[in-house]
């Protein structure tokens, strides 16, 4: 080939090499806002359907789960017995114990709270105070719902008092803490 | 040509400069989460890999009583009353027991804590597998580890060949009995019927009326293998054997 002619053909295709990377090129600004949001979307998205992270500020679980714990919870899947749960009641996050599941029978005898037909709990738990609209016993927990009771047997702020926590208001289970004090 | 979507322009202004160290801000910030995710991860599989590995100790089986293995003193703890083997399981275990049913709970043949524990005989029963209904325990494991090996026993056709097992009584194995399997159950998790040690009658028939199948009749005296936990919190596996 021509040796000028094949110049003017590399020049040309440089040219047309220019002016695409030029049309193609996202200005570092706008690179910046496109990994700012794309990282919040995803870090929504796991937040919101894939994990929670929470610090307890609650005794009612002491000592399985104490007051300080930071807690990273599992929300994906439904909660099942013996799973200690993290769930919103009143605006407020709370945690409690699994003990009963859709379907269940629930009654307290004697401060002992059975699970169909059978001892759920071994030690016996807080006194219901007469005042507190309590739950009907025998309760049946209803579907989409788990009975939940706080470890901490004086403790009482679980489901013997507001019944069934509904999986709509869970935040998953814990499946991951980690704790700094009283070591 | 480059692939030029976020290619650097020719020319970089000061501009230009801080948003590139922005996005390397940005990029280290991602870096410093997926080491984190990575670290925790690999901590998690450590602590799963550390309890399986534990769950059951190869050399034990040196120290069982008929093995011809010995060397030397067993270093098992003194609560050993005996060995119990299914035939063609996972089961080869010495057989503890402690003052209550928490001794061993938690408690390796050598006495050291493990969280798989032992497999141990109920705190209540004699002994030396004289009484009508001898309730031994294990923890439930994964992958067959064991207790986890009576899983497999849901299936009948697999606990109708894998019926025969064996015994030893005491320490040193003086005596030798044949076990065969002869009922399959699952129980809630919260039922006591079936640890009434002393009263064997109505687990008795709580047994033959709740076994998912009965591979022969109930003998007059049944060692009876019971996983403490499992996955599903709710319901336990028993397997029932009568020994000679």
């Amino acid at each position: 080939m021509n040796p000028a002619k094949e110049h003017d053909e590399i020049n040309l295709a440089d040219t047309n090499a220019t002016d695409i990377q030029k049309k193609k090129i996202i200005s570092p600004p706008m690179e910046f806002l496109i990994r700012i949001f794309a990282t919040i979307f995803v870090i929504w998205l796991l937040l919101s359907f894939v994990v929670g992270i929470f610090v307890c500020h609650t005794d009612a679980c002491s000592p399985m789960v104490k007051d300080g714990d930071l807690c990273v919870t599992w929300k994906i899947g439904t909660p099942s017995s013996g799973d200690l749960m993290i769930y919103r009641h009143n605006g407020q996050t709370k945690f409690g114990r699994v003990v009963a599941t859709a379907g269940d029978k629930v009654e307290i005898r004697d401060n002992v709270v059975w699970v169909n037909g059978f001892v759920a709990v071994q030690q016996p738990l807080g006194h219901l105070p007469d005042d507190i609209p309590a739950v009907r016993f025998p309760y049946t927990v209803p579907d989409e719902g788990v009975f939940v009771l706080c470890d901490n047997s004086a403790s009482m702020d679980d489901s013997r008092i507001y019944g069934a926590v509904s999986f709509a208001d869970s935040r998953g289970k814990v499946v991951f803490l980690v704790r700094r004090r009283g070591i | 040509m480059k692939n030029a979507v976020f290619q650097q322009r020719p020319d970089s202004t000061p501009s230009d400069k801080l948003w590139k160290n922005l996005n390397g801000l940005h990029d280290g910030f991602l870096l410093m989460v997926l080491t984190a995710v990575v670290l925790i991860s690999g901590y998690c599989l450590y602590d799963n890999w550390y309890i399986l590995s534990h769950a059951s100790d190869a050399n034990l089986l040196q120290y069982k009583p008929d093995s011809s293995q010995q060397t030397g003193p067993s270093p098992i703890a003194d609560g050993m009353v005996g060995w119990l083997t299914l035939d063609g399981t996972n089961i080869d275990f010495p057989v503890m027991q402690g003052e209550s049913n928490l001794t061993f709970l938690n408690k390796n043949p050598y006495g050291e804590f493990s969280l798989s524990g032992s497999i141990f005989l109920d705190s209540r029963n004699t002994p030396d597998f004289t009484d009508t209904y001898s309730l031994i325990y294990g923890h439930h494991m994964e992958y067959g580890k064991m207790f986890g090996a009576l899983d497999a026993y849901l299936d009948k056709a697999y606990a109708d060949s894998h019926r025969n097992g064996v015994i030893l009584i005491g320490r040193d194995g003086r005596e030798r009995r044949h076990i065969t399997v002869f009922a399959v159950l699952r129980v809630a998790a919260r039922d006591n019927t079936v640890f009434d040690v002393e009263q064997p009658l109505p687990a008795r028939d709580y047994i033959i009326s709740h076994a998912e199948f009965l591979l022969g009749e109930p003998g007059e005296h049944w060692i009876v293998l019971y996983t403490c936990d499992g996955e599903d919190d709710t319901m336990r596996i028993m397997v029932v054997c009568n020994i000679e």
